[in-house]
């Protein structure tokens, strides 16, 4: 049972040479983690990521050699969320217009979960939370109490 | 001397908050008709609970993240999602039996029906929803849940033949006047009401909550090692009240009050109040811990901000989300329906789901990016293993058995 | 593949909704005379852990260890269960057949009888608290309803060839 992990950042089937930094496998890494902001309040779960096509012409990546042809290299420019959750179940694709997004230069780091460097409040991403908030939480009464007891 | 007192306190809310309203009935239920002869179901129950609370609390403490969390990451969101549907639906269900069971027992100390009292209750668990420490709320009712020891001193104050009783839970025997398959049932309510899966989601939630790190490990693996033998003892001297005072007289257990009667003949009305205080302040402690793992298990699917520890204005969703299961539980008790028949219900669909919450908590608990070196070890993982075995079988045989038996008649 | 799922989807469903009709729908009434004689028998006994109940409860609210609160409770939810035994026993379709050397209609009517009777007792027990005069009477009562409920159960095992 206690079978050992290949260290995450080698894959067993990855070719030589090892290339710069870590490999995450897109699904296995990062899909349906807890994106979580400064303060490590959830922001959403990771649905998706946008990927851009980039003229990598000038630039061979370090799988130049081994890539099959006609694949063209792509990068992360962000995460996307939002109210998915019914074509991730059961399949389609959302309209494109469902989509919420926080670009991918707000990711401070990757592990158990997805750090964002920025606060929560501040993404188009949590209306629903700041609707429920204002619209329902904030007027009752105490709503905004600590039960921590800190001011 | 500080630490020593908060490891006192630990073991001491483990043993006052194990109980439940399941435990209860079910105990009592049992007593009435079986004896003693199916308390080895309750030895087989806390060995299990002690091993997934540890697991669970121990993946909380060392990766910082609450069980369901990992769930829907492990799982995809498609198996997760049904996951969330049944766990949601057990821990609703059993929401509505334990404010029912807050209901039913002040209406013992006010003889107030039990209806005009699941709004109050209702409302009661809210407010400390909303406004309470989540210490202080674990460690109040787990205070006050002590005063269930009664039952303990009950037994002993009976001053029952302990040779036979100890024969009836040493050598099991199905008695004469009850089928195979009814005593089969009742084994699987048994267990499935000491194996609440509510508990598993409530025990990674509640480590984040108190901000568990690793350090912590020794002082909560002591009080599940502890407290929850202690409070499966309490749980046997339930039964065993009702086996000395109720299956000679012929009561079968249908309704909370009669769970006073052994405990009246023993100790009298001093005695009576301090079993009624417990059984308010079991029932209100696992509402609340019900309440929470559906916010708990709803949030953390769905990638809400959650948490006790935090203001209700932040974490708004997961807040409404408790509000919604509360009135749901009232809505469903104004229907009528008797707590006690929800709750023996609610035990068996409880032992249907085990499996689902189970499963994921000891796959992550080997999962060395989450757990580093912290993964289970060889033992821990026979354990693990052996406890999965039995709870398949228990969730495949529960249904079967319910419709044979027509739910234990 | 996802055809079968959902094809599968909907045959759970369907078997779900046809258990749920016959466990609890009319079929659920046993249809043979000795079915329904067990049936009786039950009754019978939720009529009997009543009347138990509420003998206990009495002994001890008459020895002062039982607050009056929590004994009328225990009374008022003995009178429930008493009061579905009866209603139970009223809506059992026995066939009018004989079954074990016994009459079984004649059977469920003195099985309904007894079953009334200490649904009356049980009852009497809340005005006996409200009153609290000597309890002398009414234990007495609730001896008679419960010999009545063994002898019915009895001669109701004897002729579906239950162990009592």
């Amino acid at each position: 049972m206690r079978r050992r992990r290949p260290e995450r950042w080698s894959g067993p089937l990855a070719p030589e040479p090892r290339p710069a930094g870590r490999v995450l496998d897109a699904r296995l890494h990062l899909l349906d983690r807890q994106v979580l902001d400064d303060d490590e309040v959830p922001v959403c779960t990771l649905d998706d990521l946008e990927l851009e096509p980039v003229d990598d012409g000038a630039t061979p990546g370090p799988h130049a050699g081994t890539r099959p042809a006609g694949a063209a290299t792509v990068v992360v420019t962000a995460l996307l969320s939002g109210p998915v959750l019914r074509t991730r179940i059961f399949g389609g694709r959302p309209p494109s217009s469902r989509w919420q997004s926080v670009a991918w230069r707000h990711v401070r780091d990757l592990g158990t979960a997805v750090r964002l460097g920025v606060r929560g409040d501040d993404l188009d991403l949590t209306w629903p939370e700041r609707w429920t908030r204002d619209h329902v939480v904030g007027r009752l009464p105490g709503g905004r109490h600590d039960p921590e007891g800190r001011s | 001397m500080k630490k020593l007192l908060a490891v006192a306190l630990g073991i001491l809310t483990a043993i006052g908050g194990f109980l439940d309203i399941g435990d209860l009935v079910t105990n009592a239920v049992v007593g009435s008709r079986f004896g003693l002869s199916l308390a080895w179901v309750v030895v087989v129950g806390v060995v299990g609970i002690c091993v997934f609370a540890h697991m669970s609390g121990k993946v909380a403490a060392v990766s910082g993240r609450a069980t369901f969390e990992i769930i829907r990451e492990r799982l995809g969101p498609r198996a997760a999602g049904a996951n969330l549907v049944a766990s949601l639906a057990v821990t609703v269900l059993t929401l509505v039996a334990e404010v029912g069971g807050i209901a039913l027992a002040l209406q013992l100390a006010s003889s107030v029906d039990h209806r005009l009292w699941v709004p109050v209750a209702a409302l009661a668990v809210w407010l400390v929803l909303w406004r309470v420490k989540f210490e202080v709320m674990e460690n109040v009712t787990g205070l006050l849940g002590l005063a269930l020891v009664g039952f303990a001193v009950a037994v002993f104050l009976l001053g029952p033949d302990w040779g036979a009783l100890l024969d009836q839970a040493l050598t099991p025997q199905v008695p004469a006047a009850e089928g195979q398959a009814t005593y089969w049932y009742y084994a699987i309510a048994l267990f499935g009401a000491a194996m609440t899966p509510y508990e598993v989601f409530f025990f990674s939630s509640g480590g984040v909550e108190e901000r568990w790190s690793v350090k912590d490990l020794a002082t909560s693996r002591l009080n599940v090692l502890v407290g929850f033998p202690l409070g499966g003892l309490l749980s046997i001297s339930i039964a065993a009240c009702a086996a000395i005072v109720l299956l000679p007289g012929g009561v079968q257990v249908d309704a909370l009050s009669q769970l006073l009667l052994p405990v009246a003949q023993a100790g009298g009305k001093l005695l009576v109040a301090l079993i009624i205080v417990g059984i308010v302040a079991a029932t209100f402690g696992a509402a609340l811990e019900t309440a929470l793992s559906t916010g708990y298990t709803l949030a953390q699917y769905l990638g809400w901000s959650w948490g006790k520890f935090r203001r209700p204005v932040q974490a708004a969703r997961f807040h409404v989300a408790m509000i919604v299961a509360l009135v749901v539980a009232v809505g469903v008790l104004m229907t009528n329906v008797d707590p006690v028949a929800v709750t023996e219900y609610s035990v068996v669909f409880s032992a249907v789901a085990l499996p689902l919450t189970y499963l994921p908590v000891l796959v992550v608990a080997n999962d060395p990016e989450y757990m580093g070196e912290h993964v289970n070890g060889r033992a821990m993982n026979l354990l693990g293993t052996v406890y999965l075995v039995i709870l398949v079988v228990a969730s495949v045989a529960a249904i079967p058995l319910m419709i044979v038996t027509r739910a234990g008649a | 593949m996802r055809r079968h799922a959902r094809g599968a989807l909907v045959l759970a469903a369907a078997t779900a909704l046809a258990g749920t009709l016959a466990g609890c729908g009319p079929a659920a009434h046993r249809a043979d005379a000795r079915g329904a004689l067990e049936s009786v028998a039950e009754h019978l006994d939720t009529a009997s852990s009543a009347v138990a109940t509420v003998q206990l409860a009495v002994d001890q609210a008459v020895a002062g260890r039982l607050p009056a609160v929590s004994a009328d409770v225990a009374a008022s939810d003995a009178a429930e269960g008493a009061t579905d035994a009866v209603h139970g026993l009223g809506t059992i379709v026995v066939p009018d057949a004989a079954v074990g050397g016994a009459d079984a209609p004649a059977l469920r009517d003195q099985a309904l009888a007894a079953a009334g009777q200490a649904a009356d007792a049980v009852a009497a027990v809340r005005t006996w608290l409200d009153a609290d005069g000597p309890p002398d009477a009414l234990l007495a009562q609730l001896d008679d309803a419960a010999a009545a409920l063994d002898q019915a159960h009895g001669a109701v095992a004897d002729a579906a060839g239950i162990p009592s």
